[in-house]
């Protein structure tokens, strides 16, 4: 699996790169640039083209296969897990994208031995991805910056210090390809003979670099010895150890390797709560409360254990009301792990390890990363240190050295638990890795809690002197040198030599300048007595009492002059022999600039003969003198010892401060680290605020032609546009606003309200801030003084990021406007007027369009047609109401129209229920639009035809009534003359018959000759003949109204039978009385009225001989009836039975 | 009544009278018969004149047009079918569509001097 990254001039470097790996390389390369992520990607393309493998942009969630290439696809980040690649949209704004770190990071966590490559681009992306690759246990490969058309990512991964090549893009795919193949075929397993290349190896480290590694757990070294010899193309460790060799520098990069440690944040957390539980209380709660709480972090790697501590610290710290500075010393061999953890700066990650209360608090999220917060990186110090080669720091309350101890040996354990006990205060704590312990031969530290690995100091001190620095001495590199050694036989005899020495010489003790035992011969033993009292190292209190005296004063004087001392002989007792004894002292100087030192060689005599005689023989002249000797001795002795109390106490004091100047040294140094990265920063900062710059020069450009925009678009504007700002001050104005307000160019920043102007507008600043406050624009029509319309528009003004700042007044002449528009009303009310008219009008009117039908259709079209509006709109309104036109046609009628723009003439039209219409008819034309509309109105004529007609017919019938009645006159007066006997008869009958003609045709011109009721004409014969004796007849019967044809004859029948019954009948006397009745009978069609005369109390009654007219016209008189007469005593009866038209 | 001594005009003739006034019609046969009418036949309705029209022996007739709401045609037509010669006596107006159907036939308006019916009777083809 391997990862390319590349971003600006990446297409050219991956084309090289992809030329030269060949097809069958085993691997999936995945491809990762900056993309667009609005533009389509070529480059599967264009990689295919030139690669012998095939190219995949991904898309979805794809298996990946070995000899191919995946390309990412624009706008998503890709994702490795197990052996598929998926796409995702990036969870990060577009700018804080790395789209390489996210892949190189999933890539790592996935495939731990994978291969990341970083060619050309700008920025940085990949360089954080290419730490989790290399921890991860895989191979960076980068393009080389010089080769690079843009190098700063290359530089940034290289800057890591994580590259493990950095070649040319051609050499880089052959690297490629060979590490691949290597990959394929794992190394053999060590094999025991290796050990030996290894060791030397390790010397070869240790004398270059000044770390010792031999006491580093062998299987961690092995394990990571045969990577680098992977890499370096090294077939075994022999060869790996001469390529070593013969190149300086491969050391470094194996020396980083071997060095690789992770670490997380509050790893094993239930540790860390038992030391936030029980140690962290007790250290601010006790001891100096005014001394800092100082912490070592020892081995610290990326710092995460330091932040780790730190953070616990400062919620304890914060959990006390007295506030005690905490100091954490976090240090580590790794220079580059150093740099990580002082950049404070981890990836998004940790949130799984702290908890987000932890990340609120001490840590800023910045992209991909949090950044520890300066409250928590002010707290660490970093510091290059080795806790096997350096001094130890001084009077920490807590060392937290976790997972170090385990990649020791035994040995090499208990001496770093020794240098921790001495650097704790007798109380301080100590915490170590889940798997280590602080058993120590001497007992330094007890257990507070053994699961969580927390000790504390015993508080005893060490009675070895520390073994302060390790420099010299790797015990087991040594004897196995000295064993090799001795194979030889030059060798072998001078180990025997050296035997015979030991064995033979004077015992001797090395002793340093201050006295101390360095080390004893083997037979040095038996020139020591140590006194009562605690033991001491001072060879000078050792040795037997009777040599103190004067090797004390050998030393002295040999430290002093530099040069060996010889003693007198002295007597000492062994087992009860005296023996003589003399002492030499020889300093030497091992290491020049080193301290110096002295060898003290007893060298014993012969025994002391005759104890008592020589005693004896000398005493006398010796006793005083030796008394005064011992004397001043003692003396010597105790201002001695005083001086030499001083002399320590003082050293002591003088190491002490050189520890703080070691640990302010460190402080220092850090602190100059922290300003190098400030001023980085501040360089990244000021290559910002650069671009910053040139962004706004280009914005400055881009506001400069807006405003030139402006400046023409308002000169262009001829009406007169007022800016105010919030407070109504005049921010610009258009020059026109010179003919509404008094202003001029200088009053920019005065207030509108100080301003006459020629409105007629008094609310003028309340609008404005009306608009102010509510923000909905204003819109007035408002009169000039001189009375012109203006259109007053206000709108607040809108800053580009939406901000109100201020109001735009626009004033706009509108009075032509106006009177336009007031005519416009005026004629459209005028308009509406009329079709309204039109509309209510009974007139039938309407219009049609030639082409499209009826447009409009009024009422009394509706009323005279008898169609709806809704029903013709649109219609033909020829077709629909069957136009003809008589005597011409309709073609005629529209040619004529067509031609004149009008016609007057007369249509037959038929109504919706088919009655025919006669129309008097005017039509105009009317074009609009393009359109040609017949404007036609119409009266109807056809009434008044009719009633010329009925007029007509009316008269015929009076012509034809008056012909016959005096047709009728004629007739009856001939008949009249006939039958009269006398002229006096003659005229008295005449003038009877004619009343009695007039009478009837009274009655019938008073019904409009429609016909006249019985009782009516009954009466009206009778009344002429009763006068005022209207009781002597009775009549009775229905209401009936005879026709004209009918009443004329009856009233004559009538007459005749009154004028018979005055002469001779019942109205002859007083007394007689006539009754008049009648009835209908017969149903409709066929009726017939029965009328009967019939008359009493008359004279005697006798049937008439002759007959005369009289009697004529009562038998034939009606037409169609029939007659009965009866000549009662009493009267005469008359029955008329006549048919009754309907 | 001088003027009605030559009642030999009409002599042998058989005369209908179609006529729906009663005075007038008695009139007319007063006059015919004066005039030496063998028989006058009176009808004042449409019923009436029908089948005398078509049986009766006629030598001539008198019609009137309008008989009540009735029209004379029918009874014109079916003299007309016998070949019997008629006049109309009518208070019709000239263009009375009867009158039209029958052009040739004789129309005296009313009213008119008795004799000159009786004169233009006897004018008719007997």
């Amino acid at each position: 699996m391997t990862g390319v990254g590349a971003s600006a001039g990446g297409v050219g470097a991956l084309q090289r790169l992809f030329e030269t790996l060949p097809a069958d390389t085993g691997a999936a390369f995945v491809v990762i640039v900056h993309l667009d992520p609005r533009m389509r990607s070529e480059l599967p393309e264009i990689l295919a083209m030139r690669s012998k493998m095939p190219a995949h942009q991904v898309t979805e969630t794809t298996a990946l296969k070995p000899n191919c290439i995946y390309v990412i696809p624009p706008d998503r980040e890709l994702r490795i897990s197990d052996d598929t690649i998926s796409v995702a949209p990036f969870t990060e704004p577009r700018g804080k994208r790395a789209p390489i770190d996210h892949f190189f990071r999933s890539l790592a966590e996935q495939h731990g031995d994978g291969f990341a490559v970083i060619l050309t681009g700008a920025g940085s992306d990949g360089a954080v991805g290419v730490k989790a690759v290399k921890e991860a246990g895989g191979i960076i490969l980068v393009q080389d910056p010089e080769e690079a058309e843009y190098p700063s990512m290359p530089r940034a991964a290289i800057a890591t210090d994580m590259a493990d090549f950095v070649l040319p893009v051609r050499d880089l795919a052959q690297r490629l390809t060979e590490l691949i193949k290597l990959k394929a075929r794992p190394p053999d397993a060590p094999r025991p003979g290796q050990e030996d290349a290894l060791r030397r190896i390790l010397a070869l480290v240790r004398s270059r670099t000044g770390h010792d590694f031999a006491h580093y757990k062998r299987s961690t070294i092995t394990r990571r010895v045969l990577r680098r010899m992977q890499l370096s193309r090294q077939e075994s460790l022999e060869d790996y150890f001469t390529f070593l060799r013969d190149n300086g520098q491969e050391t470094q990069p194996l020396m980083a390797d071997l060095l690789i440690s992770v670490t997380t944040f509050f790893r094993d957390p239930k540790a860390f709560e038992v030391l936030a539980a029980r140690a962290l209380p007790a250290l601010f709660s006790g001891g100096d409360a005014k001394r800092p709480i100082r912490v070592w972090v020892a081995g610290c790697a990326s710092g995460e254990e330091a932040f780790s501590l730190a953070m616990l610290l400062l919620e304890e710290q914060s959990r006390h009301d007295l506030r005690r500075d905490v100091q954490v010393f976090a240090s580590d061999m790794d220079p580059r792990a150093l740099a990580a953890a002082r950049e404070g700066c981890y990836p998004t990650a940790i949130e799984a390890d702290v908890s987000d209360e932890r990340l609120r608090r001490f840590f800023i999220r910045e992209g991909d990363f949090y950044r520890a917060k300066r409250e928590l990186r002010d707290t660490v110090v970093f510091a290059s240190h080795s806790v096997l080669r350096d001094p130890p720091f001084s009077r920490i309350d807590l060392i937290s050295c976790r997972n170090l101890l385990i990649y020791l040996d035994r040995e090499l354990q208990q001496q770093v638990l020794a240098t921790l006990h001495y650097g704790l205060t007798p109380t301080g704590y100590l915490f170590l890795g889940s798997s280590e312990t602080a058993e120590h031969r001497d007992r330094l530290f007890t257990a507070v809690d053994h699961d969580a690995r927390l000790f504390q100091s015993t508080g005893r001190t060490n009675d070895q002197p520390l073994k302060l620095p390790r420099i010299t001495g790797t015990p087991t590199g040594d004897h196995r040198a000295d064993a090799t050694r001795m194979r030889d036989p030059a060798h072998a005899a001078y180990a025997a030599h050296r035997q015979a020495l030991e064995a033979d010489a004077p015992a001797s003790v090395l002793v340093d300048e201050s006295n101390r035992v360095i080390n004893l011969s083997e037979t040095a033993g038996r020139f020591l007595q140590p006194s009562a009292g605690p033991l001491t190292s001072d060879l000078t209190e050792l040795v037997r009492l009777e040599l103190r005296f004067e090797l004390r004063s050998a030393l002295t004087r040999a430290f002093e002059h530099n040069m060996p001392v010889l003693t007198e002989p002295m007597p000492v007792r062994f087992n009860g022999d005296a023996r003589r004894v003399q002492v030499q002292v020889r300093p030497r100087l091992p290491d020049p600039r080193g301290p110096r030192q002295a060898v003290v060689l007893f060298l014993e005599g012969d025994a002391v003969p005759a104890p008592g005689k020589g005693r004896q023989r000398q005493r006398p002249d010796g006793e005083g003198a030796a008394d005064r000797l011992r004397d001043e001795l003692d003396l010597t002795q105790a201002r001695l010892r005083i001086t030499r109390e001083e002399s320590e106490a003082a050293n002591e004091e003088l190491r002490a401060a050189n520890e703080e100047l070691l640990s302010t040294n460190e402080e220092y140094r850090s602190t100059a680290e922290e300003l190098e990265t400030s001023r980085e920063e501040l360089q990244s900062i000021n290559e910002e605020l650069q671009t910053v710059n040139s962004e706004l020069k280009l914005k400055l450009e881009t506001a400069a032609e807006a405003n030139s925009d402006l400046q023409n678009l308002i000169a262009a504007t001829d009406f007169a546009t007022l800016f105010l700002d919030t407070h109504l001050r005049i921010k610009r104005f258009t020059p026109r606003l010179a003919d509404l307000f008094s202003v001029a160019p200088g009053d920019v920043g005065r207030s509108i309200t100080d301003f006459a102007h020629q409105l007629d507008y008094e609310d003028l600043a309340e609008d404005a801030r009306g608009v102010l406050e509510d923000l909905i624009p204003i819109e007035r029509e408002v009169r000039t003084r001189g009375g012109h319309w203006h259109l007053v528009r206000f709108r607040p003004y809108r800053t580009l990021e939406n901000k109100i700042d201020g109001v735009v007044v626009t004033f706009v002449d509108i009075s032509e406007r106006r009177a336009m528009e007031d005519a416009l009303r005026e004629s459209e009310g005028r308009a509406r007027q009329e079709m309204r008219l039109v509309e209510v009008s009974h007139a039938p009117m309407l219009v049609w369009d030639i082409d499209d039908g009826v447009a409009q259709w009024n009422r009394g079209s509706e009323e005279l047609y008898g169609y709806s509006r809704d029903e013709v709109m649109g219609a033909d309104v020829d077709a629909l109401l069957k136009t003809t036109v008589p005597g011409s046609s309709l073609q005629a009628v529209r040619e004529a129209l067509l031609k004149d723009g009008a016609w007057k003439g007369e249509f037959n039209r038929e109504t919706r229920l088919g009655a025919p219409l006669n129309l008097d008819c005017h039509l105009g034309l009317l074009v609009h639009n393009r359109r040609r509309y017949v404007l036609e109105s119409v009266r109807d004529i056809t009434e008044s035809q009719a009633t010329i007609e009925r007029q007509r017919l009316l008269l015929s019938e009076l012509t034809h009534r008056i012909r016959n009645i005096l047709t009728v006159t004629q007739a009856m007066i001939h008949q009249t003359w006939r039958n009269s006997p006398t002229p006096e008869a003659f005229i008295e009958r005449v003038n009877g018959r004619v009343a009695a003609l007039a009478n009837a045709h009274r009655l019938l011109v008073g019904s409009e000759w429609e016909g006249a009721e019985l009782k009516d004409i009954v009466d009206s014969q009778l009344a002429p003949y009763l006068g005022n004796d209207a009781g002597r007849a009775t009549v009775s019967g229905e209401r009936v109204r005879l026709p004209a044809g009918l009443a004329n004859p009856l009233g004559l029948v009538i007459h005749e039978l009154t004028t018979n019954a005055v002469k001779h009948g019942a109205l002859s006397n007083p007394t007689g009385t006539v009754d008049l009745s009648w009835r209908m009978a017969g149903t409709d069609g066929a009726r017939r009225l029965f009328f009967r005369w019939s008359e009493h109390g008359g004279p005697q009654v006798t049937p008439p001989v002759r007959h005369g007219l009289g009697s004529q016209l009562i038998d034939h008189g009606v037409p169609g009836s029939k007659v009965r007469h009866a000549f009662l005593a009493d009267g005469v009866v008359c029955e008329i039975e006549a048919p009754l038209p309907e | 009544m001088g003027r009605l001594a030559h009642h030999e005009r009409l002599s042998g003739r058989r005369i209908l009278i179609v006529e729906d006034e009663v005075l007038i019609a008695f009139d007319l046969r007063e006059c015919l018969r004066h005039a030496g009418a063998r028989s006058v036949a009176l009808a004042h309705t449409l019923a009436d004149a029908l089948p005398l029209a078509r049986k009766a022996p006629l030598s001539a007739a008198v019609l009137d047009i309008r008989l009540g709401s009735d029209c004379v045609a029918p009874v014109a037509e079916a003299l007309a079918e016998r070949g019997i010669p008629f006049l109309f006596y009518s208070g019709q107006a000239s263009d009375d569509p009867v009158q039209a159907a029958f052009p040739d036939v004789l129309v005296l308006n009313k009213p008119t001097d008795p004799e000159a019916i009786v004169r233009a009777l006897g004018r008719l083809p007997g």
